[in-house]
């Protein structure tokens, strides 16, 4: 097995291999930073070029834009409050309000280390798991992603400071839109009214995008200011984003924690990359000593999300490489791309071909590693982008995110639901629903749905008293009620 | 009390209320099929009548502390928004997107250099990278031309 992997390291360092990771590199970083337009979009794009490669030639050429285009998808998070990418959506929580302080550098630095090192961390476990994989990811079936999802679920009220209820009722909404379209169990479309666009039920990116990023484009349009708030604005220097870097180190526990998790559920087939950074976040919070201050520019709150994205992507390698089973659409998309260039993903892959499997871990680790050197080079620019006036930016804004939307289906109704969405976004943001509960639950709904369903006739009413359920389910009370150790150790000590 | 804090969750109630019930007795849907957003929607109709009923309790939620306060929107602002749309339709994407550019920025201020720049860029950005580069298939032409 050594040998493989000294073997496929030495495969990585080839002037072709590295030439085709350079050339990528650029376009997932563009491709991030669109809103809307997601790794799937630019490996969709990218993989015509891949015709006539060498196998690894033409995986590096994709492996290294997709680790790419989440770089710049936390970047427009944090500078301009919209997600470039859906998981984003976790990094604007406390990392738009940094660059409302004047501090997007500190918070583009504390992303990009996070991103790297969760994507080294994911792709370290990408190496350690692929030889022996095939056992822990068939021991998760559809019980223990029932409770997985439910575990999300659970935090849904971590990520509503302050108004409990409301987040639970954000939370309740998004289940209940995820569930139009076709139900999972007898293929019956449900609440869909004679609209054809509505057999796919509620789409993700414009809920996502409408969500927030129409109601900062609006406030922008309204006070025609700046991002950054005048009295606070620091120069803008690199030494802000080297701050923010080794925040990450400062934090290790927020950030491995956010790594080990991102891998966990990236390694399961089905969960996605969603659930990795809003659960990412709670836990964060949840272990934080004053979580009330999350929400206004806590940097645990950017690096938390950041870790596990970066991580989830090397983990859903691992049964996409392991098993031939796609860990999410990106990478079913992936799996075409092996088979094109005469390469079957799966166990006997694994057999033949360990080297090149190794190889892969490899350049995903380079490539987040090079992504977000190349990005912290950009981000003295980007930092710029927070000091135009808003009445400027909006419009350009706006523009952005209508194409993008456009773009990710080519649906000219997703642009007329993205506007639809923004009103929600707007009435929620100033009436204190929790928009990123809203969207957790929407992720996890549908999964909830099919999960329970299959759970219960492929299992039984019992199945929730498995092995790795029960400590799922244990996993889950620590995590929520961590917070409240020591007033339950109080409350468990005799008089 | 602000009237949008009962006319909000008393809106998602009465949507979440109307599509169960359009769903169970006018589609007649099977328990399978209405079973779980049954769950989901009684969850939500639930809560919101418990925030309602705390709402005009006086017990509303303490609003979270923020460093930098939400301001109003303006109206004009909304409608420049929403401006985007009859824009798209009548010109396409790739002409109406630089064309409601051109718009605002004008009408709020901005030079014609600099609006005309932003507008010419917007389509080099939609029909360059978007529609060649990406092969999006983006309609160029209005989107109401048959």
């Amino acid at each position: 097995m050594f040998e493989a992997f000294l073997s496929g390291g030495g495969q990585v360092f080839q002037p072709a291999v590295l030439l085709a990771m350079v050339l990528a590199l650029p376009i997932g970083l563009i491709v991030g930073l669109l809103p809307g337009i997601s790794g799937i979009s630019a490996l969709a794009f990218l993989i015509p070029f891949t015709f006539g490669m060498e196998p690894l030639v033409g995986l590096a050429f994709l492996l290294a834009s997709y680790t790419a285009v989440s770089q710049g998808g936390s970047m427009t998070a944090i500078v301009l409050g919209v997600p470039g990418e859906v998981p984003n959506a976790a990094t604007v929580l406390d990392g738009y309000p940094l660059a409302k302080q004047g501090r997007a550098g500190y918070a583009i630095g504390a992303a990009l280390m996070a991103s790297a090192i969760g994507g080294m961390f994911g792709c370290l476990i990408l190496m350690v798991l692929l030889p022996v994989m095939q056992p822990v990811v068939l021991a998760f079936a559809s019980p223990e992603n029932f409770f997985l999802s439910l575990a999300g679920i659970a935090f849904i009220g971590v990520l509503s400071s302050g108004a409990a209820v409301r987040g639970l009722i954000a939370g309740g909404v998004g289940i209940f839109l995820s569930l139009f379209g076709y139900d999972p169990t007898e293929g019956v479309p449900r609440f869909w009214f004679g609209f054809e666009y509505m057999l796919d039920g509620v789409r993700l990116i414009p809920l996502a995008l409408g969500l927030f990023a129409i109601p900062e484009v609006l406030a922008m349009m309204s006070s025609g200011k700046q991002i950054a708030k005048e009295e606070s604005i620091e120069p803008i220097s690199y030494r802000q984003g080297w701050q923010g870097a080794c925040a990450v180190f400062k934090y290790w526990g927020t950030s491995l924690r956010s790594s080990a998790l991102g891998s966990v559920i990236g390694v399961l087939p089905g969960i996605g990359g969603v659930t990795a950074t809003f659960v990412a976040y709670a836990l964060a919070r949840q272990t934080a000593g004053d979580p009330e201050s999350f929400g206004r520019g806590r940097i645990e709150g950017v690096i938390a999300p950041e870790a596990a994205k970066n991580a989830e992507e090397g983990g859903a390698l691992v049964p996409t490489l392991a098993l031939g089973i796609p860990g999410s659409s990106s990478m079913a998309l992936l799996l075409g791309g092996f088979v094109i260039l005469g390469l079957q993903p799966g166990p006997e892959f694994l057999t033949k071909h360990l080297d090149i499997a190794f190889a892969l871990a490899i350049i995903c680790a380079f490539g987040n590693v090079v992504a977000s050197a190349s990005m912290f080079m950009l981000s003295k620019p980007l930092m710029h982008v927070t000091r135009i006036p808003g009445r400027i930016l909006a419009p350009i804004l706006l523009v952005l995110v209508v194409v993008g939307t456009y773009s990710a289906q080519n649906n000219t109704y997703d642009v007329l639901w993205v506007f639809i969405f923004g009103l929600l976004g707007i009435a929620m943001e100033r009436l204190y629903y929790s928009r990123a509960a809203l969207l957790l639950g929407f992720v996890l709904g549908e999964l909830i749905e099919r999960y329970f369903y299959v759970s219960l006739k492929a299992h039984g009413p019992f199945f929730f008293t498995r092995p790795i359920t029960l400590a799922i389910i244990a996993l889950v009370l620590l995590g929520l009620l961590w917070p409240k150790r020591r007033h339950l150790f109080r409350l468990w000590r005799p008089a | 009390m602000n009237r949008a804090e009962i006319i909000f969750p008393s809106l998602l109630f009465a949507m979440v209320c109307a599509l169960l019930t359009a769903g169970f007795f006018v589609y007649n849907y099977s328990w399978t099929v209405i079973g779980f957003p049954l769950g989901a929607g009684a969850f939500v109709c639930l809560l919101c009548l418990f925030d309602i009923a705390m709402t005009l309790n006086g017990r509303k939620p303490k609003p979270p502390v923020s460093d930098s306060p939400l301001e109003p929107l303006s109206r004009a602002s909304v409608v420049w928004a929403f401006a985007m749309v009859p824009f798209v339709v009548a010109l396409g994407f790739v002409f109406g997107s630089a064309a409601y550019l051109l718009a605002y920025l004008r009408a709020n201020g901005s030079s014609w250099r600099l609006s005309a720049g932003i507008a010419a860029v917007s389509i080099l950005v939609t029909w360059g990278l978007f529609i060649q580069l990406m092969r999006v298939p983006m309609p160029v032409e209005p989107l109401w031309w048959p």
